[in-house]
C-alpha cells in the first residue's frame, strides 16, 4: 500500500492508444494511481521529465523508436535514471518464458495480454525497488 | 601342266617298275622323269627332298604294307599327289586309300600308258586344286577367327560401355532425387521464414487488441453495478477467450520460430529425466506411474537440448491429459541399427531421415484410450486438436514433428494392441560417437 492519500504516478509509453487508455482507466479506478499516457515514443523523455512518474510502463515495439532506445535515453538523464521501468511486450515465445514475466536487459518485463490484477501486482512489485 | 613331270615310283617288283617306266617314256608331249625306289625307306628319303611332282606308290612293299604304307607316305609328303598301285585283291584297300587322301588308284594288271598318263595328269591337277581349296579354306578360317576375335572384343567393349552408362544413369537419377529433395527443403525453409515473419507481425497485431479486451473486461468486472449471473459468466468467458487466443498466438510464434538449433552432444536419458521433472506435479496430480526401461551405453546424440526437452514435455503432457483417473507411462531408450532405422518407416508420420551409423530410439507409451484411426493421419497437422475446448491450441504435435525433422530424426505415433498409444522417436547418430 502506498502512503496515505498520495497517489502514485504511472507513465505509460505505448503507441497503442486503446491499450494505454484502458490501462489508465483500470489503474485510476482503484483510486491509488494517477496515470499519464504517451503514445509517441520520441516524446517519452519530455513526458517523463514533466510528469516525474514513480514507475514507467514501456512498450517494446513502437513504430518510431523502440522501447530499448527510450530506456537507454531515460538512463542517461540524471533526473530520470532512477525511475523503475517495466517493459511490456507482445512478442514472447513459449520457450523463452513459461511464465508471463521475466527480465530483459536488467529490467523486468511483462507480456501482453495482461489482466488488471496481474498488472497492478507487477507495478507494486517493481515500484519500490532501489535502482 | 609343265613340260616335265618328276615321278617317284615306289615299287618293289622290278618287272612292274620297268613296265611303268616304259609306259611313261612313251608319253607324247610330256617328259616324265622317273625316279625308282624299291622299298619304303628309300622312297621316304627321296620324297623328303620334295623335288617330286607325283608319287606312284605300291601298297605292298617290304617294310610296310597296306594302308599304313599310304598313311605314312601321305603324312610325309604334303602337297605331293599320291597314286596308289594295287594288286588284284587290293581294290578295297585302294578305295580306302583314296578316301584317306590318295588321288587315284591303279590296278597294276589293268594299267596301260594312256591310263597311267591320264591318271598322273589328273592327280596333279586335282592335287593342285585341292591345295588351292585348302589354302582358301584356311585363309577363310583365319579370317573368320580374326573377325570373331574382333567381334568378341567389340562386344566386351560394348558391355563395359553399357555398364558405365548404366552407372552414370543411376548417378544421374540419384543426383536428381537429391536435387529435388534439396529443392523441397529450400521451399520448406522459405515457407517457414515467411511464416516466421508473418507470425511476429501477427503476434504483435493480435496481442495488443487482446490486451485492450482483457483490461476492458477487468474494468467491467470491477465497476459494473448490480451484475447479474449472466453478466458475471459472460465476463468470465470473455476473459478465458482472451487467454485462449493468446495461447494460439504464442503457439504460432513458437512453431514458426524454430529454425535454428543449438546442437550439442547430449545424453538422451538425462534429457528425458529433466522432462519428467518438469511434469512431475502433473504426474502426481493425476496418479500416473512412470516405468523406465533405459538400455545402458546407448551413447550420446547431438541435439538441441531445450527443444528436445520441449518435445518430451509435450508428449508427456499429451499422455497425462488422456489418463485422467490414473494410468501408466512407460519410457524406453535403446539403440537401433541402420536396418531397423530404415525398416521402421511410417509414411504418414514423418519424413525419411538419412540413417548413418545407427540411431537412438525413445519410446513413450501410455495406457489411455488411444487415438481414433480416422484422425490418425491428421495428428501432426498444425492447428489440429481434439482438445480445443480445454484450451488446446493444436500446435503441440506439429511443433514436435518440426523439431524432430530438424534433428533429421523420425517420429511415429501408433495405437498399441490393447490400450494406449506408443510414440516412437528415432534420433540418428552420425558416423560414430561425437
Amino acid at each position: 500500500m502506498n502512503q496515505q492519500g498520495i497517489k502514485k504516478k504511472i507513465l505509460i509509453i505505448d503507441d497503442e492508444e486503446g491499450f494505454a487508455n484502458t490501462v489508465k482507466l483500470n489503474l485510476e479506478q482503484t483510486g491509488r494511481y494517477e496515470v499519464r499516457t504517451e503514445t509517441k515514443a520520441k516524446q517519452g523523455i519530455s513526458a517523463a521529465k514533466e510528469f516525474r512518474p514513480d514507475l514507467i510502463l514501456l512498450d517494446v515495439i513502437m513504430p518510431d523508436l523502440d522501447g530499448g532506445e527510450v530506456c537507454s535515453q531515460l538512463q542517461s538523464e540524471p533526473g530520470l535514471k532512477d525511475i523503475p521501468v517495466v517493459f511490456l511486450t507482445a512478442i514472447v515465445k513459449e520457450d523463452e518464458v513459461g511464465k508471463k514475466e521475466g527480465f530483459i536487459g536488467g529490467h523486468p518485463f511483462i507480456s501482453k495480454p495482461i489482466g488488471k490484477e496481474d498488472l497492478i501486482r507487477q507495478i507494486e512489485k517493481n515500484m519500490y525497488k532501489p535502482r | 601342266m609343265p613340260g616335265s613331270i618328276k615321278v617317284l615310283l615306289v615299287e618293289d617288283n622290278p618287272d612292274i617298275a620297268l613296265l611303268i617306266q616304259e609306259f611313261l617314256k612313251k608319253a607324247v608331249g610330256i617328259d616324265f622323269q622317273v625316279k625308282h625306289c624299291a622299298d619304303f625307306k628309300t622312297a621316304l628319303e627321296e620324297a623328303a627332298k620334295k623335288n617330286i611332282d607325283v608319287i606312284l606308290l605300291d601298297l605292298n612293299l617290304p617294310g610296310s604294307s597296306g594302308l599304313e604304307t599310304f598313311s605314312r607316305m601321305h603324312g610325309q609328303v604334303e602337297g605331293i599327289p599320291i597314286i596308289v598301285l594295287t594288286g588284284m585283291d587290293d581294290e578295297g584297300l585302294a578305295t580306302r586309300a583314296v578316301r584317306e587322301g590318295a588321288q587315284d588308284y591303279l590296278a597294276k594288271s589293268e594299267v596301260n600308258a594312256d591310263i597311267l598318263v591320264r591318271s598322273i595328269k589328273y592327280a596333279i591337277e586335282r592335287k593342285r586344286i585341292e591345295e588351292e581349296l585348302r589354302r582358301a579354306h584356311d585363309g577363310l578360317e583365319l579370317k573368320v577367327r580374326e573377325r570373331t576375335a574382333e567381334l568378341v572384343e567389340a562386344n566386351e567393349h560394348l558391355k563395359v560401355e553399357i555398364e558405365e552408362r548404366r552407372k552414370a544413369e543411376e548417378k544421374l537419377r540419384e543426383a536428381y532425387t537429391e536435387l529435388k529433395e534439396t529443392q523441397n527443403q529450400l521451399i520448406q525453409a522459405a515457407k517457414l521464414e515467411v511464416v516466421g515473419r508473418l507470425a511476429s507481425g501477427v503476434a504483435h497485431e493480435v496481442k495488443n487488441p487482446l490486451s485492450v479486451i482483457l483490461q476492458g473486461v477487468d474494468y467491467f468486472v470491477d465497476t459494473l453495478q448490480n451484475k447479474d449471473e449472466n453478466t458475471e459468466s459472460l465476463l468470465e468467458y470473455m476473459r478465458r477467450s482472451v487467454y485462449k487466443a493468446d495461447a494460439i498466438v504464442r503457439g504460432l510464434l513458437d512453431f514458426s520460430s524454430i529454425s535454428k538449433l543449438d546442437m550439442v552432444p547430449c545424453d538422451i536419458v538425462s534429457v528425458l529425466e529433466s522432462s519428467l521433472m518438469l511434469v512431475k506435479h502433473e504426474l502426481d496430480k493425476h496418479h500416473i506411474r512412470v516405468r523406465r526401461d533405459f538400455k545402458d551405453g546407448v551413447g550420446n546424440v547431438v541435439m538441441d537440448k531445450n527443444r528436445v526437452e520441449q518435445v518430451f514435455v509435450n508428449l508427456l503432457m499429451n499422455a497425462i491429459n488422456v489418463m485422467d483417473g490414473g494410468g501408466e507411462i512407460t519410457l524406453k531408450v535403446y539403440g537401433a541399427g541402420r536396418e531397423e532405422f530404415t525398416a521402421g518407416q511410417d509414411k504418414k508420420a514423418g519424413d525419411v531421415a538419412n540413417p548413418e551409423s545407427g540411431a537412438v530410439v525413445v519410446e513413450i507409451e501410455d495406457t489411455g484410450p488411444g487415438i481414433p484411426e480416422k484422425i490418425m493421419d491428421k495428428i501432426f497437422d498444425p492447428f489440429f486438436t481434439t482438445r480445443r475446448n480445454s484450451g488446446g491450441s493444436g500446435l503441440g504435435l506439429s511443433v514436435v514433428k518440426n523439431i524432430i525433422d530438424l534433428h533429421e530424426g523420425k517420429v511415429s505415433i501408433k495405437n498399441k494392441e490393447g490400450r494406449g498409444v506408443k510414440v516412437t522417436i528415432m534420433f540418428p547418430q552420425k558416423g560414430g560417437q561425437v
